[in-house]
C-alpha cells in the first residue's frame, strides 16, 4: 500500500462518517432548517473528501477536472437548495426550532 | 545462491532466458553471481507487485464497502420521507439522494473502471439544483403565488 492509496483510504472513510453525521442530522435534527443545515453542509464536506480521495486515485488530469466539477456542481446544488427551501419555508410560516 | 537441489537450476535457466544470455559464461562463480543478483532483482520486483497488487485490493474493498455504506445512509433517510412533516422535509430526502448517489457512482467507477458512471454522477450533480428550484416553484409555492 503506498502513501498515496493510505492517504486516499484516510480521506474515502473520513468522508463515510461525513456522510453519517448528514443523514443522522437529517434523521434527528427538529425541524426543516436545522435539517437544511446538516444536509447541505454536512453531506457537501463528506462527497468533497470522497472526491479528493478519488482524485488522488484516478490516472489523469482530464478525470481529476471532472471529479471537481462534479463536486463544485453539487456545491452549487447544496447552496441553492438550502437558501430557497429555507426562504420559501419562512414565506410560509413554518416556525424556526426554539428550544 | 547455492544451487542445492534441481529446482534451483530449473529457476536459473528460467532467469536466464529472461536476460542474462549476455552474462559471461566463462566463469562459472560470476554467472552464478550474476544469477543470483537476478534472482534478487526479481524477487524484490514481484514482491513491490505483490504490494502494489494488495493495495489495489484493500483500495477496491474499501469503495465497495463505503458503497455498501453510503446506499444504507440512503436508506434510512427515507425514513424522513415517510414522517415529513412538511413537503420540505421529503424534499430534504431528495437532496440526499442526490449527494450520496453521486459519492456512490464514483467510487463504483472508481472500482469498476467504468468511465461512464462519471458521467452519469455528472448528470445527477447538475440536475440535482434543477429539483430544488422546480420543487420550490411549483410543488412548493408561497402565499403569494398560491396556484
Amino acid at each position: 500500500m503506498t502513501p498515496a492509496d493510505f492517504l486516499s483510504a484516510v480521506l474515502l472513510i473520513l468522508g463515510g462518517v461525513f456522510f453519517l453525521a448528514g443523514t443522522l442530522g437529517l434523521l434527528r435534527f427538529p425541524d426543516v432548517y436545522t435539517r437544511l443545515h446538516a444536509l447541505t453542509k454536512a453531506d457537501n464536506v463528506g462527497l468533497g473528501l470522497v472526491v479528493i480521495g478519488l482524485a488522488i486515485q484516478v490516472e489523469t488530469w482530464a478525470m481529476v477536472g471532472k471529479l471537481l466539477l462534479i463536486w463544485v456542481l453539487v456545491l452549487i446544488a447544496g447552496a441553492s437548495v438550502g437558501y430557497l427551501i429555507a426562504k420559501r419555508a419562512l414565506q410560509r410560516g413554518v416556525r424556526p426550532w426554539k428550544r | 545462491m547455492a544451487i542445492t537441489t534441481e529446482a534451483d537450476i530449473v529457476v536459473m535457466g528460467t532467469v536466464g532466458l529472461g536476460g542474462i544470455q549476455d552474462a559471461p559464461v566463462d566463469n562459472a562463480a560470476e554467472t552464478l553471481f550474476e544469477t543470483g543478483r537476478l534472482l534478487r532483482a526479481r524477487d524484490s520486483a514481484s514482491w513491490l507487485c505483490l504490494t502494489d497488487y494488495s493495495g489495489s485490493v484493500i483500495l477496491q474493498t474499501l469503495y465497495f464497502t463505503l458503497a455498501l455504506f453510503l446506499l444504507l445512509n440512503l436508506f434510512a433517510g427515507m425514513w424522513r420521507i415517510l414522517h415529513g412533516p412538511t413537503s420540505a422535509d421529503r424534499m430534504l430526502t431528495a437532496q440526499l439522494f442526490g449527494t450520496t448517489s453521486v459519492a456512490v457512482l464514483l467510487l463504483l467507477a472508481q472500482a469498476t473502471e467504468k468511465d461512464a458512471l462519471r458521467d452519469v454522477a455528472l448528470v445527477f450533480a447538475l440536475l440535482a439544483a434543477v429539483t430544488a428550484v422546480a420543487f420550490v416553484r411549483r410543488a412548493w409555492p408561497g402565499q403569494g403565488e398560491k396556484k
